[in-house]
């Protein structure tokens, strides 16, 4: 079963990377272009241990690619920032206590879109879906801020669409992102 | 992680050298700004001039090193670059700090 679930861009009149902290948007039908119909070029592919420092080497060589790609610095920045949050969340979750082993990355580029696909064989999503949209609470007191639960905010504020699926003992997570803009 | 510091009669400024503060780094980074905000003055200053990434792990971090300090301590920051400055509005973590465009005025803002 996949729950496919769009972040902001395309209820939002602005620019994706306008930044505004706005409310998070209600779900929309699946975006059919996650993966690209058609031909695409893929720009960087990987198998990354879930671990830190694997997945910073990852993700800093993946934001290199794609300077040299052709991608600008933003779009690059974008892509890799989206990649280590996704990467954190299958280190910290799915191989919780379980033994790791490598995760599969590509990235693939098709008109000025990038397109994420991630698979890992750890533990599924909980309830076999992407978290519900939530920021932590900030009105508390200093003691009591948090220190976490950003990260699916960040991806899908920056994410045009996500998909996440559970296939054959596999997490295969999608992600589009359009850094000029929406499509 | 090694942090450089800087002392001023009213403010520690706590220079990081590294381009990244991630989940690859969070741990040293919060252990170091322990061990050099326990007996400093009540004002630090973070420099993130050099920080040109920072992901959900690195603002967790960041938070952790505010919460270290001890009650009449402050922490602010000073010289966010977009791409940071850009994480820290997205999770409105940019209304919880007192962020700085560059340290004299970070310096000043304390004396006044």
């Amino acid at each position: 079963m996949s729950r496919t679930l769009p972040g902001t861009a395309q209820h939002q009149a602005a620019d994706p990377r306008a930044d505004r902290p706005g409310p998070d948007p209600a779900p929309a039908p699946p975006d059919p272009d996650t993966p690209p119909r058609g031909p695409s070029a893929l720009v960087f592919a990987t198998r990354v241990w879930p671990d830190p420092s694997a997945i910073r080497a990852a993700v800093t060589a993946c934001e290199a690619r794609l300077r040299t790609h052709g991608a600008d610095a933003a779009a690059a920045r974008l892509c890799a920032l989206v990649l280590a949050e996704l990467l954190n969340n299958v280190a910290e979750h799915a191989f919780r206590d379980l033994a790791p082993v490598p995760v599969e990355v590509e990235v693939r580029a098709r008109r000025g879109s990038l397109y994420l696909a991630i698979a890992d064989r750890g533990r599924p999503m909980p309830g076999g879906a992407l978290p519900a949209p939530c920021l932590p609470d900030l009105a508390v007191a200093r003691a009591d801020m948090p220190e976490g639960g950003w990260g699916w905010h960040l991806v899908r504020s920056l994410a045009t669409s996500l998909d996440y699926r559970r296939e054959d003992g596999t997490n295969r997570l999608r992600v589009r992102l359009d850094p000029q803009g929406p499509a | 992680m090694n942090l450089d510091t800087e002392s001023h009669a009213d403010a520690l400024v706590i220079r990081v050298p590294e381009t990244r503060i991630d989940a690859a780094s969070a741990i040293q980074f919060k252990d170091a700004m322990r061990r050099l905000t326990a007996s400093g003055p009540d004002r630090v200053l973070l420099d993130l001039a050099r920080v040109d990434f920072i992901d959900s792990s690195g603002l967790g971090a960041v938070v952790a090193s505010m919460k270290q300090l001890r009650p009449d301590q402050t922490l602010a920051l000073v010289a966010l670059t977009p791409a940071v400055h850009k994480v820290f509005h997205m999770t409105r973590m940019d209304t919880v700090f007192d962020i700085h465009g560059d340290l004299g005025g970070a310096l000043a803002a304390g004396r006044s």
